[in-house]
């Protein structure tokens, strides 16, 4: 791996690391999600950390920053942008909504109608919206951080399944450990003023695009790919889970594991990459019957034996 | 029995027929009774290439010893040649050499068995051997003289050393099919002229008979016998070779122990030394035979490898020690598995991360370390595990 992807890849894990104590397995999914080009779902107990998380990501690459607290009087055009007549000019003029930043924080997305959550759709799938029939591009590396609070259910509405299924990860944040919480309070002992000011970015855009685009390289071997396909048969075949792996969630999974290959030092994927980042992306898109997804999702893994054989060809 | 050229209408037929079949020959006026129980054609001779289905019914040894054979004086009459010996001097040396060959073995089998085997083992079965000129008993010059002669003096001698202790004897000219002769590719055994044999018969009662052989080296066709009765033989058999061999014994049971008690180590050193044959050719090989010979040690131990747990996340957690050098090489062990198992062949062969002497060098470290006794300490402690976090 070239030294400067590494560098920056360290920068990255070293801002979120320092705005979210004793996470560093979070940090490390929230990066994976980042590099692959995914978008995040986290679901937590207020608190915890999710805002702290999307912000600081956002600040770290270096991009516009914005922010979406969702309500259910929420409006897809408060998100995607509006058109206005300018008297001055005498023409029609598109104001842009929040989905044009960069990094995207919709926190408490449940709390939004589902009208206003699909107008989120194209945005995520196409990185594009659709606006008074014009298609407008969305940034590159655009990224969507959205929150959820599992505990409120009053005035909530549960997320469809297509639209989990354009998320890549679902993370719990969880709380800190003792010594993390210390070091916390410790950190933020100190005038008012240094907390106000925005951190410069570590990584550009233009950066952040080249890393991803360097991710997408990263070697699958076809066993690999018979192995993935075997893991999202057995999601569709399992007796609890009524809604299995999509292809677009194999694909996000192909690639959240080529990311985690590349965190991890590698050019190429191995089946711990699969069963590691396998928890986060099956959690995120599996519905059924089940109570507990980690135990439906272990019992995928177990299902499927690890492929050990000399590689074929590759990608 | 294909008959292929025999110059005789009498179908030769074991003792004790109970069932014939000729193909194409359906009417029972073909056959007819010759003497004694011997079936004949009623035709000049049998046709060449003759096949003949025949079943006979014949007793076993072993359910002899109960039997109680007719005794003298019953049914016999001064003219039963089955019966009649010869009246001379030496009568009365081979009526007591009969009674001192009986000993105390009781009337019936046991009595008789006890006369054949001495002339079995004392007697020596001479087919060229002849009756001196002027010779007017042969019978007594084999038994009280000679001690050898041809099969017909031992039948002779056995049927009549017999009828000297109560028993009705006869003497039986025929073929003998000799086992050691038996073709297991055709399935046949042949006979041919020269394999005319003697043997004597005693009456069981109600002119049932039963053969009696008494020359060395032939054996009387027994019926067959089942499952549990060769089980049985063979535990005879076996205990009787164990008896005879102590010493052999002693050495075999220690070699079987020891085998037995290392047989994981045996095993893993056949293993081991297999492994230098995939090592040597490509350092591909060398790791898949080294994950081969460490999962197999894991399975000895009685901890296998699940299928869907990883190799790295396997032995990457088996951690013992946490020495410096000791887990460097080792995680140089498992980036190399994962490199060379899941780097697919166009990165491997742009970039060559390790010559073939690393690989193997580092193979076999990996391959002292996992030891067995390393596997069965660490493996057999917990179990596998997974890597994956929970979110």
């Amino acid at each position: 791996m070239p030294c400067g992807y590494q560098a920056q890849i360290n920068s990255l894990r070293e801002r979120l690391n320092a705005a979210l104590c004793g996470k560093s397995e979070v940090v490390e999914y929230v990066l994976a999600c980042l590099l692959a080009r995914g978008h995040l779902l986290i679901e937590d107990l207020p608190g915890l950390g999710k805002t702290t998380l999307a912000k600081a990501l956002a600040h770290a690459v270096g991009g516009k920053f914005a922010r979406v607290q969702c309500t259910p009087d929420l409006l897809p055009s408060d998100i995607t942008g509006f058109t206005v007549f300018n008297q001055q000019t005498r023409e029609f003029e598109f104001v842009e909504g929040p989905v044009f930043a960069d990094v995207l924080l919709a926190d408490e997305i449940n709390r939004a109608t589902p009208r206003t959550q699909s107008a989120l759709f194209e945005a995520m799938a196409e990185r594009q919206v659709t606006v008074d029939r014009h298609c407008r591009r969305l940034a590159e590396t655009f990224f969507v951080v959205a929150t959820q609070n599992p505990v409120e259910s009053h005035g909530t509405y549960p997320l469809p399944e297509a639209q989990l299924d354009r998320f890549a990860l679902k993370l719990h944040i969880g709380y800190p450990d003792r010594a993390s919480e210390l070091q916390m309070l410790q950190a933020n002992v100190g005038p008012l003023g240094a907390k106000h000011t925005t951190p410069e970015a570590v990584v550009s855009l233009a950066e952040l695009r080249g890393l991803q685009e360097h991710i997408a390289q990263v070697a699958v071997d076809v066993t690999l790919h018979e192995y993935l396909v075997d893991l999202a048969r057995a999601t569709r075949n399992h007796p609890e889970v009524t809604l299995g792996l999509s292809p677009r969630g194999l694909l996000i999974w192909q690639r959240i594991a080529q990311a985690w290959a590349h965190l991890h030092g590698r050019g190429f994927v191995t089946p711990d990459d699969i069963q590691q980042v396998a928890p986060p992306v099956l959690a995120v898109r599996l519905a059924g019957r089940f109570e507990s997804a980690s135990k439906v999702i272990e019992d995928i893994i177990q299902s499927v034996p690890v492929p050990i054989s000399a590689p074929g060809g590759g990608t | 029995v294909k008959i292929v050229h025999l110059d005789t209408n009498r179908i030769p037929a074991p003792l004790g027929l109970a069932r014939l079949h000729i193909d194409k020959v359906d009417q029972p006026d073909f056959f007819a009774w010759a003497e004694g129980e011997v079936v004949q054609m009623t035709r000049e001779r049998i046709p060449p290439f003759t096949v003949i289905r025949l079943v006979s019914q014949v007793p076993a040894a072993g359910q002899l010893q109960e039997w109680a054979f007719p005794r003298e004086g019953r049914v016999l009459a001064e003219a039963d040649v089955t019966f009649a010996v010869p009246n001379n001097e030496q009568a009365a040396a081979i009526a007591a050499l009969a009674k001192a060959w009986a000993g105390n073995a009781s009337r019936g089998w046991p009595q008789i068995a006890a006369v054949v085997s001495r002339l079995r083992e004392q007697y020596e079965h001479a087919p060229e051997a002849t009756v001196p000129a002027g010779c007017h008993d042969s019978v007594a010059h084999f038994l009280l003289d000679s001690h050898r002669g041809p099969d017909y003096l031992f039948a002779s001698a056995a049927a009549i050393l017999l009828r000297h202790l109560g028993y009705r004897t006869r003497l039986v000219s025929g073929f003998y099919a000799a086992p050691e002769k038996y073709d297991s590719r055709s399935r046949h055994t042949p006979v041919v002229a020269q394999d005319v044999h003697f043997w004597a018969e005693v009456e069981l009662g109600f002119n049932h008979w039963v053969t009696v052989e008494a020359t060395p080296g032939y054996e009387v066709l027994q019926p067959p016998t089942t499952l549990a009765q060769r089980c049985l033989q063979a535990m005879r058999s076996a205990w009787q070779w164990c008896w005879n061999h102590p010493a052999s014994l002693a050495a075999g049971c220690v070699v079987l122990v020891a085998t037995a008690w290392y047989r994981r180590h045996l095993l893993d050193f056949l293993l081991r030394s297999l492994w230098h044959i995939p090592a040597s050719r490509s350092a591909e090989a060398c790791i898949l035979a080294t994950v081969w010979l460490l999962d197999r040690r894991c399975s000895c131990v009685g901890r296998p490898r699940p299928k869907f747990v990883t190799l790295t996340s396997w032995y990457g957690n088996s951690d013992v020690t946490k020495e410096g050098d000791t887990e460097a090489v080792k995680r140089l062990f498992l980036r190399m598995v994962d490199w060379y198992l899941y780097a697919p062949s166009p990165i491997r062969r742009s970039t060559p991360a390790w010559s073939q002497q690393e690989v193997r060098a580092t193979c076999l470290w990996a391959i002292r370390f996992w030891s067995l006794r390393r596997c069965y300490r660490r493996f057999s402690q917990s179990g596998p595990r997974m890597q994956g976090r929970s979110t």
